[in-house]
């Protein structure tokens, strides 16, 4: 379970992020929507310890993020490329990641055989660093590394970008198995509203750092209210 | 005439690229090596001052211009191809034309073209008459402006041939499969990964090796002042293996932070690691320097002192605050991108450096033959003894005021 206590973040004055409470349960996948500026990566940010929050607090399980750095032991993220080993090659990178977190190298093969059909035959066996692969490429291999540690909770920002349509449907089918496997409750933030609505079962929709939406939603269908919000908001 | 971005806007974006987020600390650890190299070239004014009497100032004048030539070859070996344009000039409107002229005017202010005139300027008026002195750093300064358009020439034709061989070679002897686990391989793959770091190490390992080498074997090393640059070159030669990569600190893991930071990564493991590294590079000069030590008849221990004292006791000590750092762009090339280039090593640890190397030098002058070895090696033991505190220490003090650095990385 994670929760957010009287969280806010600012930027120069300019808040980008004012929370006073969200619990997000645990086995949920919780949709995080808003236009540039909304504050979802600074809420991830704030999540994965990266940021100091200037008020409140994250916890996972109970436990303080920025005090206890135990939540890292069964979480998974991938935000942007600095998430990456740029001068590893997809495999080191995976290497990297089952020695990081105390798994066998039998164990890793076993594991990436799940994502064989995201990784399509263009990730290993390449001898390409990841520095040198294509934006798409380099997503999969981020959102890969995130979730190959069968962590309990998944953070994931923006994983549908650069990626082709099958591969977008691949991701999404990924994280429903994950959920529905391992019971591990995903946080993912998209402007794909086709597919946060297809996997998520609760939408948090934020503006200019503050909720504005918290509600339970039916994966698969379209949210009429979200519609509504993001059509308004180009009149 | 199809429109394009003019001289003055590529010159003032460049400018403004250049000097953007930095603040007058920043000039201090230029001012201080300015101050180093011009101690330096007075220092040797005053010392080679009588012999120089009788020498012609034409001659002499010569011999500094020759210096261009040096100034060439190391252009050739570290300068990157400038000549590439990153993806915000690329998708602008630039006619070739305007690029190249910006290129080649460029030059009269390029840094690498403006170091050795620098360097040089008291020199020049020290050595010479006023206005000959003024004519010979004009033409020196020319010299090396000539240099970097002939250099920028050759590089945009592709890599330097020479480069590929002893990388080829370098890359065989330590193939990444070997070089450990993939968390310390954070360490040794990002060294043989990046050009920039790759070539630096190399090529400063391989300067002061040959010096060692050419001193001992022209039997110059027997004794006196060729005794202390021969000792100068050997000890130099471990500094390089031992030091180099702890001057960056956590500059290259300052780029992708987030892999570590959100996984059970220890910032103590990741210092550790830096530690052994420089402490396998210092075993690995050691046994490249072992046999020329034997057959210069120069003490064994010599050589092992050296070692020690780099790996066991500089490098940690550079280390100290290792997170205060900038990113470091492994893959950075292109002409705007001062990424990693300007402003990496913060003053304290150019000084800090510029001080351990300094004791290395020193210390055998001041106290020749066992005892500075004996320090040498007790320091460096000290140094492999606690370690693991110090890290612990280190890493204590990170964590502290964690939120200034990691914000500092994602800012940058």
């Amino acid at each position: 379970m994670i929760t957010l206590s009287h969280l806010k973040k600012t930027y120069g004055g300019v808040t980008a992020l004012d929370v006073p409470e969200l619990t997000i349960g645990d086995g949920q996948i919780v949709g995080l929507v808003g236009n540039n500026g909304a504050g979802k990566t600074t809420m991830m940010r704030l999540i994965l310890d990266l940021i100091r929050a200037d008020q409140g607090y994250v916890t996972i399980d109970g436990t303080r993020v920025d005090l206890y750095p135990v939540w890292k032991t069964f979480t998974g993220s991938f935000l942007d490329g600095t998430f990456l080993v740029d001068f590893y090659t997809p495999e080191e990178f995976f290497d990297f990641i089952a020695e990081a977190y105390g798994f066998s190298r039998e164990e890793l093969a076993e594991r990436l055989r799940t994502y064989e059909t995201l990784m399509n035959d263009e990730i290993m066996g390449k001898g390409k660093l990841i520095h040198d692969h294509s934006n798409g490429n380099r997503q999969k291999i981020g959102i890969i590394g995130a979730m190959l540690v069968n962590p309990r909770v998944l953070i994931l920002d923006e994983p549908f970008n650069y990626l082709d349509p099958s591969s977008q449907i691949v991701v999404a089918k990924l994280i429903r198995e994950m959920n529905r496997d391992l019971g591990t409750t995903v946080l993912v933030s998209s402007h794909n509203l086709t597919s946060i609505n297809d996997l998520c079962d609760r939408l948090l929709l934020l503006e200019k750092g503050k909720l504005l939406m918290d509600k339970a939603h039916v994966p698969g269908s379209i949210d009429p209210e979200l519609e509504a919000y993001f059509l308004e908001a180009v009149k | 005439m199809p429109y394009s971005l003019s001289f003055k806007s590529l010159a003032r974006l460049q400018f403004r690229q250049l000097f953007r987020g930095k603040t007058k600390r920043d000039l201090i650890g230029p001012i201080v090596l300015i101050v180093y190299f011009w101690g330096v070239v007075i220092l040797s004014f005053f010392l080679v001052k009588d012999d120089l009497e009788s020498v012609p100032t034409g001659i002499l004048a010569a011999v500094f211009l020759s210096l261009a030539i040096l100034d060439f070859l190391c252009k050739l070996i570290f300068v990157r191809d400038h000549t590439v344009m990153d993806a915000f000039l690329r998708t602008r409107p630039i006619l070739q034309k305007q690029w190249n002229r910006f290129l080649i005017v460029s030059q009269s202010w390029n840094l690498p073209n403006l170091t050795m005139p620098v360097i040089l300027l008291p020199a020049c008026l020290l050595f010479f008459p006023f206005w000959l002195g003024l004519a010979v750093w004009v033409g020196l300064y020319l010299l090396c402006v000539l240099n970097g358009i002939l250099v920028m020439q050759l590089k945009r034709r592709g890599t330097y041939a020479p480069d590929k061989v002893v990388f080829t070679a370098a890359v065989h002897t330590f193939k990444p499969g070997r070089t450990g686990h993939a968390i310390f391989g954070l360490q040794s793959k990002s060294l043989l990964r990046s050009k920039r770091l790759k070539r630096a190490w190399l090529y400063m390992s391989i300067f002061f090796l040959l010096e060692f080498i050419l001193y001992g074997s022209t039997g110059s090393i027997e004794g006196g002042r060729d005794r202390f640059f021969g000792m100068f070159y050997l000890f130099g030669f471990f500094a390089i293996e031992s030091i180099m990569l702890s001057q960056y600190g956590l500059g290259i893991e300052a780029g992708y932070f987030g892999a570590l930071w959100t996984r059970p990564v220890s910032i103590n493991r990741i210092l550790r690691d830096k530690f052994w590294l420089g402490a396998a590079l210092g075993g690995i000069g050691l046994l490249i320097t072992l046999p020329f030590c034997i057959w210069f008849h120069i003490s064994l221990f010599v050589p092992i002192s050296y070692a020690l004292y780099t790996a066991g006791f500089c490098s940690p000590l550079l280390l100290i605050d290792a997170y205060n750092c900038v990113p470091f762009d492994l893959f950075g090339k292109t002409y705007f991108n001062h990424q990693g280039a300007s402003g990496t090593f913060k003053a304290s640890v150019v000084l800090g450096t510029f001080l351990l190397l300094g004791l290395g030098w020193g210390l055998p002058a001041l106290l020749p033959g066992w005892p500075s070895c004996l320090i040498f090696s007790i320091l460096g033991l000290i140094g492999f003894v606690f370690h693991r505190p110090y890290f612990a220490w280190v890493e204590r003090k990170f964590l502290k005021d964690k939120y200034k650095y990691l914000e500092k990385y994602q800012s940058q």
